[in-house]
């Protein structure tokens, strides 16, 4: 499945490299018994074996997030959905600003902070998080690298030396843990009714997905991944079925958990450093256009607004100046801005040349942040710049 | 590339053999040497007719066995102690990165002579630091060893379509092993010695082939 | 497809003699700029490079400019001093495999030092380098003129923690980036040193190589 790729968040595998024509296997898909595991001499069982072997490794990595409340919190929204499953599903928190989470067929779930990040509420995540959990329950993963080997003669990035930041780069490109659109479709279903099924709100599947493909249209530069677009009738159709479905059951009296305080609660400690991640991805209109999503729900959140403002200042394409300087002038007068704020607000302050203003906010930032790692820096900006001090 | 026929006829075990000089060579001691393995980096596969690569689980389990065992009773042999890293932390993860790197800056600089780098002529020339000391301290191990294995197979069919490409003059891929083993002084951190493996024919699923191959691996080697 | 793990692509062919710098206190590295290398080196890419072809399979920039380049000790991925000189406006730092050049970050004039150090982190993020960090943003002398420098600190799709140091100067219209990279075992501060004396011994021609001619 993919969520996202390579910084192109599509949700819809159709548009998938390995599988460009319909699938012949999803609809046929049999159902694992809770606590399968395949015969070691099998190709399931070489592929299980393979994704041991990533998983051992995973468990080590310096890319795994550690936090146990936020693990705690994954992991209880996967074994609600999961039921019997759930002893059979081990999820993986990894430190990667791309938006995605894929399960492995066997067992592993690995979430990417990316995908946390961009989440609004728990009914989102828990989506996304039953969708994966049903291309897993109906062996998609397997029969698509059953695929991929008749295709390619191998398994791609699998049998390829490498660890798991290799694998997560095949996935990231589409390679592996694709999926054909039948099978998204399978697992778009399957997600929404262990959604539904457990009193989440029914829309708010559509809404990620909706968030999702906006983001991924936000980015004038995507003509190599044309093909993922977001567009893509696949995507349209996909997301116009989970909107129909929640507005079937919007219809009638339904339970409709969201729970995004408790979301915001689980992801509040990790969203600052999630954030200052996004920008090494280098697709800054992307980022714009995410954290605006994030600012619809926290329009007086000071750390949107300053994330907004460095989205703008990197991106720096016409107008960003003005709309860097804006949002960090926002940020500041919201009640938890990080002190960096005036540091921004000095910067963008004094590329447009206006000296006195970048002279005060820089000014403030040492006085707030006085051990400052950059104080050196700042110091010759203020040194440097001229006009009257 | 070297031609088919050369490969299939023999065992390519490394162009060079280097044993460690004088220096830092293991020191014939009475007392015991000791060598901590993090699990050999073992995968075989399958090769089909139509030149589909499938990774094997049972192989590769009963090639880490044989593995395992072969190595046993070499040390067994020559009166070390082979220990197995059964929990490795994150710094030995890192340790095992770090030497996978500096495996292939040797596969790439030392067996390739075009390729060279100043001041580095072999294998010993190169180290993993003295961060190697936590592991001698955390197993009492005086050596580590990291073997890397990748070999595949034809099924009978696909040897067929070898034969008969072969005579036909096809250039086929071959099934084939290629791996390096080394050895780390957990003291000083320095590769001691190095030894890569290429070859047409091993076979580390039965078990006569399973020991020539370990021999292969690990000829040469001071301990 | 087999997949080649051992034998790697190394596009020797015909090998001229050895190109280090050994013994040579001052070596040209773009843009005006020379260095003292300290000790000895392989140029692994870019002009002087002994080993052509080896540096393409992580970064691509050496068909962009002729200026850039990478040396090393123990081989690439262990320790890289990497030269990225005379960067110009709407240009990136260098072209990474399977990311179209207009994909990259690219430089701009106007950039402060803040920005620079941004672009090349998102640069290197866009190139595959994990959960990278930047830290310590300082003026340094680059030669006569004030550059910056900065640490960052990253993990590679490999999975290896690595530290680097990096130190760059504006001048005239160009940009000049000088990177160190290490895995954060032992090579990293093995080297760090030597790189601070590399970074202390950069020489400028006093008037900025790319001042146009009026």
């Amino acid at each position: 499945m993919r969520f996202g790729s390579y910084g192109r968040m599509v949700l819809a595998a159709a548009m998938l490299l390995c599988c460009g024509t319909e699938s012949g296997h999803a609809g046929a898909s049999e159902v694992l018994a809770p606590g399968y595991r395949p015969a070691p001499d099998t190709e399931e069982g070489g592929l299980w074996a393979q994704m041991d072997r990533q998983e051992a490794e995973l468990k080590v990595s310096p890319a795994l997030v550690t936090d146990e409340a936020l693990n705690t919190y994954v992991r209880k929204i996967v074994c609600e959905l999961a039921g019997d499953y759930c002893a059979s599903l081990r999820v993986y928190i990894v430190d990667e600003a791309n938006s995605n989470a894929f399960t492995a067929p066997n067992g592993m779930v690995v979430v990417w902070t990316g995908l946390l990040l961009r989440c609004q509420n728990e009914a989102e995540l828990a989506f996304v998080l039953g969708h994966e959990i049903t291309h897993y329950l109906k062996r998609h993963s397997l029969l698509n690298l059953q695929k991929e080997i008749q295709t390619n003669g191998s398994f791609a990035g699998l049998t390829a030396a490498g660890g798991i930041g290799r694998l997560f780069e095949q996935v990231a490109a589409g390679r592996i843990a694709s999926h054909s659109r039948d099978q998204e479709r399978e697992a778009d279903a399957g997600g929404f009714d262990l959604v539904v099924d457990k009193g989440y709100d029914p829309g708010q599947g559509a809404f990620f997905m909706a968030n999702t493909a906006e983001e991924e249209e936000a980015n004038p530069n995507r003509t190599k991944q044309a093909a993922y677009r977001a567009s893509h009738p696949d995507m349209k159709e996909r997301l116009t079925v989970l909107t129909k479905r929640a507005d079937d059951i919007g219809a009638q009296p339904h339970a409709n958990i969201v729970g995004a305080e408790a979301y915001r609660a689980a992801i509040g400690p990790h969203r600052a450093a999630w954030l200052e991640e996004e920008f090494n991805r280098g697709e800054f209109a992307e980022s714009v256009a995410m954290i605006k999503q994030l600012m619809k729900d926290e329009p007086q959140s000071g750390e949107l607004q300053y994330y907004l403002g460095e989205a703008y200042r990197r991106r720096n394409a016409n107008g960003d100046l003005k709309n860097a300087m804006t949002a960090y002038q926002a940020a500041i007068a919201a009640k938890d801005a990080p002190n960096a704020a005036h540091r921004g607000l000095g910067l963008v302050s004094l590329k447009a040349n206006q000296k006195t203003a970048a002279r005060d906010e820089f000014q403030k930032y040492l006085s707030l942040v006085p051990m400052a790692s950059d104080r050196a820096t700042v110091e010759y900006y203020l040194a440097t710049m001229g006009g009257s001090p | 590339m070297k031609s088919r026929m050369v490969r299939l006829a023999i065992f390519v075990a490394g162009s060079w053999l280097w044993a460690a000089d004088a220096g830092s060579a293991p020191e014939a001691t009475t007392a015991t040497k000791r060598i901590v393995m993090i699990e050999p980096d073992v995968q075989l596969m399958e090769l089909d007719a139509g030149g589909i690569l499938e990774p094997r689980a049972d192989w590769t389990k009963a090639a880490q066995n044989f593995i395992d065992k072969y190595l046993r009773a070499h040390f067994a042999k020559s009166g070390a102690e082979l220990v197995n890293a059964d929990r490795p932390t994150p710094r030995d993860i890192q340790l095992v990165k770090l030497h996978a790197v500096v495996a292939k800056a040797i596969l790439t600089h030392v067996f390739n002579r075009d390729a060279r780098l100043r001041n580095k002529a072999s294998p010993l020339d190169w180290t993993l630091g003295r961060g190697t000391n936590e592991m001698r301290d955390r197993y009492g191990a005086d050596y580590a060893l990291f073997i890397f294995v990748r070999d595949s197979y034809a099924t009978s069919n696909r040897k067929l379509v070898e034969v008969f490409g072969n005579l036909a003059g096809a250039k086929l891929d071959v099934a084939e092993q290629e791996g390096f083993a080394s050895l780390v002084d957990l003291r000083t951190g320095n590769i001691v010695w190095f030894n890569r493996l290429l070859s047409g024919f091993g076979d580390l699923r039965t078990k006569e082939p399973a020991q020539q191959t370990v021999d292969a691996l690990i000829k040469g080697i001071p301990l | 497809m087999r997949i080649r793990i051992l034998l790697l692509p190394v596009f020797c062919g015909a090998l001229a003699a050895c190109q280090s710098f050994q013994g040579e206190k001052s070596v040209y590295v773009g843009d005006g700029i020379t260095i003292d290398p300290q000790i000895e080196w392989t140029s692994a890419a870019g002009p002087r490079a002994a080993i052509p072809g080896l540096g393409l399979e992580r970064l691509l920039f050496l068909t962009e400019r002729d200026t850039s380049s990478v040396w090393t000790i123990d081989g690439l991925g262990l320790d890289e001093l990497v030269f990225l000189t005379g960067v110009t406006a709407g240009d990136p730092l260098f072209r990474s495999q399977g990311v179209a050049p207009k994909d990259m970050v690219r430089y701009n004039t106007t950039m402060l030092p803040d920005d620079v150090m941004d672009m090349i982190a998102g640069t290197l993020g866009k190139a595959g380098d994990q959960q990278l960090r930047t830290s310590a943003l300082r003026p340094v002398p680059f030669g006569t003129v004030t550059g910056f420098r900065f640490d960052l600190a990253y993990t590679t799709q490999d999975g290896l923690q690595m530290k680097g140091t990096a130190l760059f100067a504006q001048r005239g219209k160009k940009l000049d980036v000088i990177l160190f990279l290490a895995p954060s075992e032992y090579y990293y501060d093995r080297y760090a040193p030597t790189v601070e004396k590399i970074f202390s011994s950069v020489q400028v021609p006093d008037v900025p190589a790319t001042k146009p001619a009026s």
